[in-house]
């Protein structure tokens, strides 16, 4: 049995923020996590940060483009805390030593970025994620904060009413144990895995979100899922929207730049927020002017050599390696693809959900600060922003009455449960998990219509029932990633439902959500939540109002 | 990117078309010795030796088991040992190697299953060099610390270190020297040593720290690392600018 006061469960940037606030606040935490922090997924975020750092610049611009972009459903007053924060948190990293670009000044260097109405991204080169994941770790490891990498945490252990800490499995050696915690912080990433053509790791799998909603927590506004325009077509390797902000050019098969040509953007052209620019992509395939593979061109010849090695040096090496183009000669393939989930655990802008003791942060939570679409350079800001907050608070608000006893019940409970998944003789966890990748991907994605999602919703429900009985061949207890994907597989599925139930409720296009039926926003009955729980009997939808304040709704356009 | 030279044993895959892979397979709390385990499976245009792993798996054996995440060459996850060299399996095409495709564990790590290997003393090195911003004073600004764009560019390349360990399987003194941090924490300590946001202090302290006995002397300058870098970094040269500074204080001293 392991006893923190804090116990941070994952330790990408939102995690490691955590852990650090948690620890200058004085308590006892500890890290657990299903890889090392290093290998974590926010080590793939490329563009930037997003603060309003210049004189000419202000918070509260920022804040109007993030509510406008989240198309008014993200909570105001949570977007004005991110937004406000920003500056601050985005110097603290450069004071932790974070290696950003530097403008002729020796400042950091920011540029345009979609759906921003001032150049405020803050970049470093085109890996702006793995610099801000190596300079947190290096954070937590020079404050010596106990990382326990390579645990699955398989289960939130709930009792009379409160979070007592987790169960987790260790990989390399399969022994199941207990973590007590008086505050326990999700900040597992997001949940790509849950779409075949996604951005995101194979580890993104949705655990934290299934883990809570378990745990009686909501996941919140699921279907709003954001699709990024520019990802590699045959793998769904990212290639960042920085392209774009640095000058780079969205061409259809004649030759047209098509973002101004038909009108999707008549003032922005290839930097209106990623939901317009995935739709206007498709439209154009749909309408006959895509290229192979359904994609569209995106240039950057124009740049010459020396600007794209200096900016965007990662993606001449993804576009050569993974895609066989060489983006100094010739225009990228690019079509959308899965990218992040604006939706997540429900919570406050502390961090606190519907359970005392229970927390989430980053990807993982839903603040709401992105509404139905995030802009490209906020996520990286809300990991540090809200994780410093939960972090903060997390360590000053503990619960001090947590039981060990109800620990132990619970390792017993997942111990058998684990087990039990050994023993199946159905199909193995692959075939499932391709199945529900694949309908998602061809039903749940951009365009959405009531028959396809009832569709998914049917082949999710058969999964289900297929899980039942699902087959795990590999018997060893060392580093077993049969059991682990097996593990990942339940999440999956209970992400996938409440994305889909979610989808199919709601009758308006918003934001990244688009309904053929109802291609119009419908403020009148939409302009709320989405709050699906879990009950033995499936998933029941509720609906929360949003927070507005100085921002009222408007007809949005760029 | 990283090349390999290796002799043919017969002709690359085609684009499509099949291939042939003889994975290393080991479970030491359980086998008495490891073995070889031959797998055949259908290619596709851009097959990766991480897809082709995973191919293996989801279609014919569950239990062979790799690290990997985010396959797109940036978590460090799936360093392996392919027909002789460190790679990243996942920014290795099938079609370029020789068949049949060797795939080991990365040498001079201790296996935990198949190929996957303890990377804790590999963490232990890297953590030994202090890898943590260490400023001998306050921002000028009050705000950020300020930083020439010449200075960032000089600690460009070593930033994009991902930990994946090749570079360390790949260097003799690291093997034989469990005291030497080995090349991906000496570059990172240069990563630190160039910033100029530390100060002067700070970086002759760094420089005394890594001329230890230990130390960046211990390097044999055989450019191992800088050949099996996935993110084409040069840990050697890292190593000898260190330490042709360390050797110029010294002078500047007895002088």
């Amino acid at each position: 049995m392991k006893k923190h006061d804090v116990l941070i469960v994952g330790a990408g940037g939102a995690g490691l923020r955590a852990a650090v606030a948690a620890h200058e606040a004085g308590a006892d935490v500890a890290m657990v996590t299903k890889l090392h922090p290093v290998r974590s997924h926010t080590g793939a975020a490329e563009g930037g940060i997003n603060a309003a750092l210049k004189e000419e610049d202000d918070w509260k611009d920022h804040a109007y483009d993030t509510v406008k972009g989240s198309d008014y459903i993200g909570d105001q007053d949570a977007i004005e805390t991110m937004t406000e924060e920003a500056p601050k948190e985005v110097i603290n990293l450069e004071n932790m030593g974070m290696a950003f670009s530097r403008d002729e000044n020796g400042r950091v260097s920011q540029r345009a970025f979609g759906g921003l109405s001032f150049p405020r991204t803050t970049y470093a080169s085109d890996k702006t994620g793995h610099m801000l994941l190596h300079t947190m770790y290096e954070q937590v490891m020079k404050r010596g904060v106990t990382v326990y990498d390579e645990w699955h945490v398989t289960n939130v252990v709930r009792d009379n009413g409160k979070c007592h800490g987790v169960v987790a499995y260790d990989i390399q050696s399969g022994e199941m144990e207990g973590f007590t915690a008086g505050a326990t912080v999700f900040a597992t990433g997001g949940m790509g895995q849950v779409f075949e053509h996604t951005t995101n790791a194979v580890s993104c799998t949705g655990d934290g979100m299934s883990m809570a909603y378990r745990a009686g927590v909501p996941m919140e506004d699921m279907e709003f899922v954001q699709f990024h325009p520019t990802t590699l077509p045959s793998t769904g390797i990212l290639i960042t929207e920085g392209c774009r902000g640095e000058g780079g050019i969205l061409y259809n098969n004649k030759g047209e730049r098509f973002m101004y040509e038909y009108g999707y953007a008549p003032n922005d052209g290839e930097l209106a927020s990623r939901d317009v620019v995935s739709r206007a992509e498709l439209t154009e395939v749909q309408e006959g002017r895509g290229f192979a593979d359904d994609t569209v061109h995106l240039d950057l010849t124009h740049f010459g050599e020396e600007k794209i090695e200096e900016r965007l040096s990662q993606i001449l090496e993804l576009a050569r390696d993974f895609e066989d183009v060489d983006p100094v000669t010739e225009p990228i393939p690019v079509k959308p693809g899965q990218h992040y989930s604006m939706g997540g655990i429900a919570c406050n802008a502390d961090g606190e959900t519907e359970l005392p003791g229970m927390y989430a942060v980053g990807e993982a939570a839903c603040v709401s600060v992105h509404g139905a679409n995030r802009l490209g350079g906020n996520a990286l800001l809300e990991l540090v922003v809200f994780g410093r907050l939960a972090g903060e608070h997390a360590a000053n608000n503990h619960l001090t009455n947590v039981s060990t006893k109800s620990v132990e019940e619970a390792v017993k409970d997942e111990r058998a449960r684990i087990d039990s998944l050994m023993d199946g003789t159905g199909e193995h966890q692959s075939e499932i998990r391709q199945d529900v990748q694949d309908i998602m991907t061809e039903k749940v994605n951009v365009f959405r219509d009531e028959e396809g999602l009832m569709d998914a919703l049917e082949t999710i429900h058969e999964a289900r029932e297929r899980y039942q009985n699902v087959n795990v061949k590999d018997t060893s207890h060392t580093f077993n990633t049969d059991l682990t994907q097996t593990i990942e597989l339940r999440s999956i599925l209970d992400v996938a439902e409440a994305v889909t139930l979610g989808a199919l409720e709601r009758t308006e296009s918003r934001g990244a959500h688009w309904r053929y039926e109802n291609q119009e926003r419908n403020d009148d009955d939409w302009l709320k939540h989405t709050m699906v729980y879990h009950t033995d009997d499936g998933p029941t939808v509720e609906y929360e109002d949003v927070e507005i304040k100085e921002y009222k709704p408007k007809a949005r356009s760029y | 990117m990283a090349t390999t030279q290796e002799t043919q044993r017969s002709e690359p895959a085609t684009a499509e078309g099949k291939a042939e892979l003889d994975v290393f397979r080991y479970i030491p709390e359980e086998d008495d010795e490891p073995h070889t385990e031959t797998y055949e499976i259908e290619t596709f245009e851009g097959m990766t030796v991480l897809d082709a792993l995973i191919k293996i798996r989801d279609e014919q054996d569950s239990s062979l088991t790799v690290r990997h995440s985010c396959r797109m060459a940036r978590c460090g996850s799936d360093a392996v040992y392919i027909n002789g060299t460190q790679r990243l399996a996942c920014n290795t095409q099938v079609s370029e190697l020789s068949q049949p495709i060797d795939v080991e564990p990365l040498p001079r790590f201790d296996v935990i299953r198949d190929l996957v290997v303890e990377m804790n003393e590999f963490y232990d090195r890297m953590e030994s060099v202090e890898p943590w911003f260490q400023p001998d004073h306050e921002p000028e600004t009050g705000e950020e610390y300020l930083q020439s764009p010449e200075n960032r560019k000089n600690i460009d390349t070593v930033l994009d270190c991902i930990w994946c360990g090749a570079c360390t399987s790949s260097c003799s003194p690291a093997a034989t020297d469990s005291d030497f941090p080995g090349p991906a924490a000496l570059a990172k300590a240069y990563r630190f040593y160039k910033d100029e946001r530390e100060g002067e202090e700070t970086r002759k302290r760094r420089l005394e720290m890594l001329e230890s006995s230990h130390g960046i002397y211990r390097c044999h300058t055989q450019f191992n690392c800088t050949e099996v870098c996935p993110k084409g970094i040069s840990p050697t040269e890292a190593i000898m600018e260190m330490s042709r500074d360390a050797v110029k204080e010294k002078l500047r001293f007895w002088r």
